[in-house]
């Protein structure tokens, strides 16, 4: 079975003080801050994992579009066992731009088939969930969304299960996919032994251009004209004063008692 | 300006779909719906048809679980017969879905979880959260038909909607897809516990344990409170995925919420903000959730929890 898993690394946005968050025209500087998998991306990652600890056969890539920065986490994945890392080299800004990567992991895919292209269910930026829609429908393939595991169902068919709005599904799927991870079973990625980090810790990422794959680019539809910061603030009062038991009877007898009247 | 919309009556939220789906387009003086498509799987109840539909026109469209082919190709068929400028879906995984499918074959443009749209020049510019949901983003989409899907943490309004003059019924139930073979749809028990919660105690990554986490729901039936989590004490095995608030969790709007031992994500406080009252116990005075509460508390969640807990226990005994 071929698996391709489809990464975007992001800055760590939980690093950046208040401060920090000043928008100059559509863009806030990220520069500084570290580069993260988010939590879907790490179990998609993991459920890919999984799924080939699975199967007799299986040849795993991790795909990725941006900069440099981001073929750190491809040393972790080939120590972890996959056979091919990607980096789609893009310039500009594509912070905000799914049908951009669809089409570029599209293309990928046509070159080197692949039977489950799995991604996270969103991205940490954008967070519209939109990529691996906008994949399957290039390809002309199903997409499962939100999905929590899988399992090989039979010849050529990958059970998944996912998430729906009211609680979950279960469905058998025609391969080739597209499955993206949400809460998964299994939400952290595995750590590599020190010995696999040492004896895959060289290996190159494969770079191509974004250009070579692909021309003309298709035009982005939905396009970012202004950013605010979103003020959650609340005029708190804050009850630093005393023992544990002091606080919580302050907390009790001024806020909840009178708020905790009926059942 | 003419709007389609969708809504699921597969799903128990269907009545809260559409009143969101009325904020994001009439609270704005968008235009007017031009039809109401409900996708059913059973039978479609009257009264809640005679509620939701906010046009004259209504489809009816009797299919299985999920977003099959034959469905999207039906909704297709629909939008090309009544040509909307914009087509509305709730923020749901098969209402996006549908969004981004029909965006790509209509050759339109595709926005999801928007929390609402104003139309000027002719132009469509939805706000969303965008960077985890530290700032909000205004887009422009290009090129009709637009596709918007509205956040499940959008405002919502009351219905005008009258019982619609035209009802049309299709079937695609029980197509063959030949992609998806099978599929079984599992609903949960209680699937809106959190949702409709009074009162909630949610607990963070401070907690510390999956025991401490255990702790806090023992007591939280004292104080008649659902417990909820954030998604990284989720993550860490300390409560099930359904109990995530959070954007892209649970959103709640209980009287009481306590917060405990959860630094205050953006991510996680979109799912706690509509609460008319927050505490927050965090040891860290520093910490984001001190300045987004009403009432924050610096120390130790488990102490202060433990003697909550014994006032409650006292105030319950006279």
């Amino acid at each position: 079975m071929r698996i391709c898993v489809c990464i975007s690394p992001a800055p760590d946005l939980e690093m950046l003080a208040e401060e920090d968050w000043v928008i100059e025209d559509t863009h806030v500087d990220v520069s500084f801050v570290k580069q993260q998998l988010n939590c879907f991306d790490e179990s998609a990652l993991e459920t890919a994992l999984r799924l080939s600890d699975t199967l007799e056969t299986c040849s795993l890539t991790a795909l990725t579009i941006g900069g440099r920065e981001s073929e750190m986490f491809m040393k972790t994945l080939y120590a972890l066992g996959f056979d091919t890392c990607v980096r789609i080299d893009a310039h500009g800004d594509i912070r905000f731009t799914p049908m951009y990567k669809a089409a570029v992991i599209s293309e990928y895919v046509r070159q080197h088939p692949q039977d489950a292209v799995i991604m996270g269910l969103q991205g940490s930026l954008g967070g519209s969930g939109l990529t691996p829609l906008f994949t399957a429908e290039l390809l002309g393939y199903p997409c499962i969304t939100a999905a929590s595991s899988l399992r090989i169902a039979g010849e050529n068919q990958l059970e998944v299960r996912n998430s729906v709005d009211d609680g979950e599904a279960v469905q058998t799927v025609v391969l080739p996919c597209v499955v993206s991870v949400g809460n998964a079973e299994y939400s952290y990625l595995r750590v590599p032994s020190l010995k696999d980090r040492m004896k895959y810790g060289s290996k190159l990422t494969a770079v191509c251009s974004a250009e070579e794959l692909l021309s003309p680019f298709p035009e982005e539809h939905a396009v970012l004209k202004s950013m605010e910061v979103r003020d959650r603030k609340r005029s708190t009062v804050v009850i630093h004063e005393g023992s544990a038991k002091e606080k919580a009877r302050r907390l009790y007898d001024e806020f909840l008692k009178p708020r905790m009247d009926g059942p | 300006m003419k709007y389609a919309a969708v809504l699921d009556g597969r799903t128990e939220h269907m009545h809260k779909h559409a009143q969101q789906l009325q904020y994001a387009v009439q609270h704005r003086s968008l235009g007017d719906a031009a039809a109401t498509v409900i996708i059913y799987d059973d039978q479609v109840d009257d009264s809640l048809l005679a509620e939701c539909a906010l046009s004259e026109d209504a489809v009816l469209v009797k299919a299985d679980g999920w977003m099959s082919e034959a469905l999207i190709g039906v909704l297709q068929d629909i939008f090309e017969e009544f040509s909307p400028d914009l087509c509305l879906f709730p923020g749901t995984r098969d209402g996006n879905e549908a969004a981004a499918r029909l965006s790509v074959r209509m050759n339109g443009s595709c926005l999801t979880s928007v929390h609402a749209c104003t139309c000027a020049d002719k132009k469509l510019l939805c706000r969303k959260q965008v960077y985890s949901g530290y700032l909000t983003g205004v887009f422009e989409l290009r090129q009709k038909p637009w596709f918007v899907t509205v956040s499940h943490e959008a405002e919502s309004q009351a219905l005008e909607a009258g019982r619609p003059r035209r009802i049309r019924k299709i079937d695609v139930s029980g197509t063959a897809d030949g992609r998806i073979v099978k599929h079984q749809r599992i609903r949960e028990e209680e699937p809106d516990s959190l949702e409709s919660a009074k009162r909630i105690i949610a607990a963070g990554r401070g907690a510390g344990s999956k025991e401490a986490v255990q702790e806090f729901a023992d007591q939280a039936v004292l104080f008649g409170a659902e417990m909820g989590v954030t998604r990284c004490a989720a993550m860490n095995g300390w409560a099930p995925m359904n109990r995530i608030l959070g954007a892209s969790g649970i959103i709640a709007r209980p009287e009481v919420c306590i917060v405990l031992g959860a630094s205050g994500s953006p991510a996680f406080l979109a799912g706690i903000e509509k609460s008319t009252f927050i505490a927050s116990v965090n040891r860290d005075p520093s910490a984001p959730i001190a300045s987004c509460v009403d009432a924050a508390v610096v120390d130790d969640c488990i102490e202060v929890m433990k003697e909550l807990t014994a006032i409650m226990k006292e105030e319950k005994h006279r």
